[in-house]
Parts: C-alpha cells; sequence; structure tokens
C-alpha cells in the first residue's frame, strides 16, 4: 500500500508539474484530456504491482480479481477511454507477468485465452456500469440544484410581486382619486391620501433598495471601502437614524474602553447596525430597551444587538438570514434585511449570528476586523 | 411676498416629473424657482439670472454634474445642494470635494429639501457676515486668532493639529468636510491616505472636547464621507 502511495504521490507530482509548464491554454486543455490516460497506465502498473508483491499467496483467479477491482476505480475516477486503456492493458499486463511462459505475450495454455476474454469483458462491462452510475448520480445532483433555483426564483418572484403591488396598488388608488376629484373632496381627505401615497412609496423604496443590495451582493459587485474605524463612530452615526423607525424605544449602549480602529467600509457597517436597530425595534414592544454592545473578541471587535423582547424562537437562529425569511408575515418584512447584514459581514471576512441573551431576548452579534496598526507612531507637535 | 422678496433658486434636473414636484415645494415656501433639463442650459441660467441657491442633479444627458459645480466654483460662491441616486456615494464625495454645500438622495421629502436649503442659505450667509472667526453654537466657543476654544465656559487646551483640525470643521460648520480634505488641510497634501492619523486626532479632539462619538454633540460622523460640525 506505502508503494501504491508514494507512486500515486509521484504521478501526481509528474502531472502538476507538467501542468506548470505549458500555462498556455490550448496546450492545458490538451493535456487535461491526456492525463486520465496517464492515469489509468499508472493504475495497470499499481495493480500489477501489488498484484506482483502478493503473488505468492495469490492464485491467477485472485490476480483477476485485483485488476477487476482496480478496473472499477479507473471507470469511477476517469471515465470511459481510459477504462477501456486501462481494460487492455492489465489483460495484456496479466498476460505477460501472470501467464506460463512469464514475461512473453506467449501463452502455453489455451484456456488462458479464455481467461483473459473473460477478464477483457467482464472489466469492461463493469466499468460501463460504473460510469453510467456515475453520470446518474451527478445528473441527480444536477436537477437537485436546479430544483432548488426553481424554487428559490418563484419564491423571490412571488414574495417581490406581491410586496409590490400592495403598496403600488395604494398609491394608484389615492392618486386617482385625487387627481379626479381633487376638487369636490374635504381637504383633510385630500391631506391623508397624499399622506398614504407618501407613506406607501417609502415603503416600495425600502423593498426595492433591499433588492437591489441584495442582488449587488450576491453576484459579487460589492466593493468595499476600507477605512480604519472607531466602532463607536459608527454606532454614533447608526442611532442618529433611529427616530426614523422608532420614536417610543430606549437606546443604550455598552462600548469597551480602548478598542482597536477596525478596518470596514464604514457606510456598509452603518448600514447593518441601522438594520439590526431596526429589527430589534420592529420585534419588540414601545418602551422595550435594545441595548449595542461592543467589546474586544478574539483579535476581532464584537459588536451585538440585543432587545428585550420575547426572543427567537428555538430553530430559527440560522433561518432568519434567509432570503425572504419573515418571523412574522404581519410585520411587514421584506425578509431581506437579515440576509443583507449577513453579506455585508461576509464580505468584511467576520460572522454574524443571532440567538438570545441572558435575559430573554434576542441577540443579533457580528465581528469586524481589526484594522493594523498605525503605520508610524504618530507625532504631535 | 412678491418675486423680488423670494429666494431665487435655480433647480437643473432633466426629469420633468421631479421639476414638477420642485416647484410645487419650492414655490410654496418663500422661493422664486427657474428651471433647467440640461447642464449647458444650466450654466447659462446661472450666469444670466444669479439665483442664490442651486440645486443640481448629478445624473444630467448632457454633461456630468461634477464638471457643472467644478465650473461654477470658478466664479461663483453661491450654495449648491446635489441630489443623487442611491449607490453614487463617490459621487456625493466628489460633488462635495468640488465644493457643493450637501446632498440629498433621492427619493427626498419636501421637509427634508426645505430643511437643507435653509441649513446651506443660513451657513452661506454666516460665512459671509464671520470674518470675525468666532464660532458659537451647542456651548462650543471657537476663536481662530486667539486660539481660543472653550465648551461650556470651560477653556480646553488642544495641541497644534487638535486645534487645526477644529478650525477647518469651523471654517466649514454645518458642512460636511471630507475625508481627503481633512487628512490634506491639516496634515498636507500627501497624507490623503493616512486614515489612521484622522481617526486617532478626531477622537483626542472628542475627548477633549467632552463630546461622546455615541450622542455626538459637536462632531458629527458621516460614514464613508466625513466630519461635520453641528451649527
Amino acid at each position: 500500500m506505502l508503494f501504491l502511495r508514494s507512486f500515486f504521490r509521484s504521478v501526481g507530482v509528474q502531472t502538476s508539474g507538467i501542468r506548470e509548464c505549458y500555462v498556455l491554454g490550448l496546450l492545458n486543455t490538451k493535456l487535461n484530456a491526456v492525463i486520465p490516460y496517464f492515469g489509468s497506465m499508472a493504475m495497470t502498473v499499481a495493480a500489477t504491482a501489488l498484484a506482483k508483491g502478493l503473488h505468492f499467496i495469490l492464485s491467477a483467479s485472485d490476480v483477476v480479481m485485483i485488476y477487476l477491482a482496480v478496473s472499477v476505480f479507473v471507470a469511477i475516477k476517469f471515465g470511459r477511454g481510459p477504462s477501456v486503456l486501462f481494460s487492455v492493458l492489465s489483460c495484456a499486463a496479466f498476460n505477460f507477468f501472470f501467464v506460463e511462459p512469464l514475461y512473453t505475450f506467449e501463452m502455453y495454455n489455451r484456456s488462458s485465452w479464455l481467461t483473459l476474454l473473460v477478464m477483457l469483458v467482464t472489466s469492461m462491462v463493469i466499468s460501463g456500469q460504473a460510469i453510467s452510475l456515475r453520470r446518474q448520480e451527478s445528473s441527480v445532483r444536477q436537477s437537485r440544484t436546479d430544483a432548488e433555483n426553481e424554487k428559490l426564483r418563484n419564491l423571490l418572484l412571488s414574495s417581490v410581486s406581491h410586496d409590490l403591488r400592495t403598496p403600488l396598488a395604494s398609491i394608484t388608488g389615492a392618486s386617482s382619486s385625487i387627481a379626479q376629484d381633487g376638487d369636490k373632496l374635504p381637504r383633510e381627505t385630500v391631506k391623508d391620501l397624499a399622506r398614504s401615497i407618501n407613506q406607501e412609496a417609502k415603503r416600495l423604496e425600502h423593498i426595492v433598495s433591499n433588492l437591489l443590495d441584495i442582488t449587488k451582493i450576491e453576484s459579487g459587485a460589492i466593493l468595499l471601502n476600507r477605512q480604519p474605524y472607531f466602532v463607536d463612530e459608527l454606532i454614533g452615526a447608526a442611532l442618529s437614524h433611529v427616530p426614523s423607525f422608532s420614536i417610543s424605544h430606549r437606546f443604550e449602549t455598552k462600548v469597551a474602553a480602548g478598542l482597536p480602529l477596525v478596518n470596514v467600509d464604514g457606510f456598509l457597517i452603518e448600514q447593518v447596525l441601522i438594520n439590526l436597530l431596526e429589527n430589534a425595534a420592529k420585534y419588540t414592544q414601545d418602551g422595550s430597551v435594545i441595548t449595542v454592545l461592543a467589546s474586544l473578541s478574539g483579535g476581532t471587535v464584537e459588536i451585538s444587538v440585543v432587545d428585550n423582547g420575547p426572543g427567537i424562537p428555538a430553530g430559527d437562529e440560522q433561518k432568519i438570514f434567509q432570503k425572504f425569511y419573515t418571523g412574522h408575515k404581519e410585520k411587514g418584512g421584506t425578509g431581506l434585511g437579515l440576509s443583507i447584514c449577513e453579506g455585508i459581514i461576509k464580505a468584511h471576512q467576520g460572522r454574524i449570528w443571532a440567538g438570545n441573551a441572558a435575559g430573554g431576548g434576542a441577540k443579533f452579534s457580528f465581528t469586524l476586523p481589526v484594522a493594523p496598526p498605525v503605520p508610524a507612531e504618530v507625532s504631535d507637535d | 411676498m412678491t418675486d423680488q422678496q423670494k429666494i431665487a433658486v435655480l433647480v437643473i434636473e432633466d426629469e420633468p416629473e421631479i421639476r414638477k414636484f420642485l416647484k410645487a415645494v419650492l414655490a410654496s415656501n418663500g422661493f422664486n424657482p427657474g428651471f433647467a433639463a440640461t447642464a449647458r442650459e444650466g450654466l447659462v441660467l446661472l450666469k444670466s439670472h444669479v439665483p442664490e441657491i442651486l440645486i443640481l442633479d448629478l445624473g444630467l444627458p448632457d454633461m456630468d454634474g461634477l464638471e457643472v459645480i467644478k465650473n461654477l466654483r470658478s466664479w461663483s460662491g453661491i450654495p449648491v445642494i446635489v441630489l443623487s441616486a442611491r449607490g453614487q456615494e463617490q459621487d456625493k464625495i466628489a460633488a462635495l470635494e468640488l465644493g457643493a454645500d450637501d446632498y440629498l438622495t433621492k427619493p427626498f421629502s419636501a421637509g427634508e429639501l426645505l430643511a437643507r436649503l435653509k441649513a446651506a442659505l443660513r451657513r452661506s450667509q454666516q460665512s459671509v457676515l464671520q470674518a470675525s472667526v468666532v464660532f458659537e453654537a451647542n456651548g462650543l466657543y471657537f476663536h481662530a486668532q486667539d486660539r481660543v476654544v472653550k465648551v461650556d465656559d470651560v477653556e480646553i487646551h488642544l495641541t497644534p493639529t487638535e486645534f487645526r483640525l477644529l478650525a477647518l470643521l469651523v471654517k466649514y460648520a454645518g458642512k460636511i468636510v471630507t475625508h481627503k480634505q481633512l487628512l490634506q488641510d491639516v496634515w498636507g497634501k500627501n497624507s490623503s491616505e493616512n486614515n489612521h492619523y484622522l481617526r486617532i486626532y478626531t477622537q483626542h479632539l472628542r475627548q477633549k472636547l467632552g463630546d461622546d462619538p455615541l450622542k455626538p454633540r459637536f462632531i458629527i460622523t458621516e460614514p464613508g464621507v466625513g466630519y461635520k460640525l453641528r451649527i
């Protein structure tokens, strides 16, 4: 076995060496097509060496079995052409090394021809079976991913079209009513209609920008404008947006002293914090306390947003980061906010996770990479 | 109020529906709005009508809005408010660096627009009056020539770098000063990449002023863009 392994290793080294020599695309493609045949040859040598090594305890039929077993491996690993090559080569090797007279392609016994023929046919049939098995498996895998993608697409379409149509319907209705009967309607009614147009348009804007963000993140089109920041600045900036989504929650902060600078896209991390704060406000009652914590943890800065609401239902800790997953339909979220957070944090090579705080409320945490130390000592005049 | 008493504002915006909305809001709030649908037309009107403030859309059909700011700043200092689409962060920063005063991200409400217009006008009037280089707001007192800084009447001792940083924020009080502007003006031309310095000195300055970055009283953080002194 040791011999086999080192043999493979030497083949592997050799092929990768060849690959490095011919970096030209076309040659490389040709080479990739040829490599399995070399593999097949190598396997013939390996199987022969193995059989030869164990020859003193093996009968001729055992040797045939070794070749057949390896032929299955070759078929699965290298495909049809190389497996046919292996069948032929192994028959030849069997004849050469194991059939009297040894080390010639001749044979004394006519029945050896039959052995060889049966070996060739069996090896080919087994390989054929193995290959079709491999194909089936990969096509099952392919159709499974296709189905999953299809399901996701449908979910996206139905979710988006519903979320977009509802505000559009209100806007169309309210604005057409003002356009048609504006002069007959009481002033207060006109104002009411205008307010609902405004509110629904904001909802649309929210959905559309979320969709754009998630598309940007998923397509990898997101370019990070990384700069050093102190996290308290980013938390402060995010907290200044609170009035746009909450007037009744109490926001508190516990930021450890002396935290190092983090190396992040400040605008995007502010978005993550706003999303988490808004999420906390949405799922807790008026007057609840929402706390932002920041501390140093294992060489990264860890930030958490904790609330004292009902917490996350057991088993939902991961699901809530999935696209279009909303904890409560009636809260009217798009189910994209947390996916966006996850996308942004992952783009920063950070981690984001959810769980419940000791007190029972929900706790969302993420880590941010610490900035490299200041280039030179900052000198003040 | 006659048209003469109203504040002349020029809007350069190619979207007819946005122009319509701006016309309604501006006309009913003490402004006398003029409109241009292209950058070329806008540049002509800027010279012939001499408005007191400009509202400029960055996505114009015939010319980059940034070019309009560059052209305007070579001969006029009137406040400019830039309208941009979401995601054009780099354009906003470029506009500020070319001399725009503020930006609004579309979609925006009538209330937001009026607040920005009033702040920009107040700032430009102050900077005309305020050759005296004394700044006072929210309990912060700053005297450039005497090099005196006080918070709630208590004198604060700043290092020369901290003082330069604060002086620059005071000079543009109420307006965002970008990272690059701060670095170049405080540390010199070649420092535009050393954001570390900026963070660390801003932190020192805040500590001395007793300004909590979590609830800023004086210096407001605009992530990705710069800092702004509250007025």
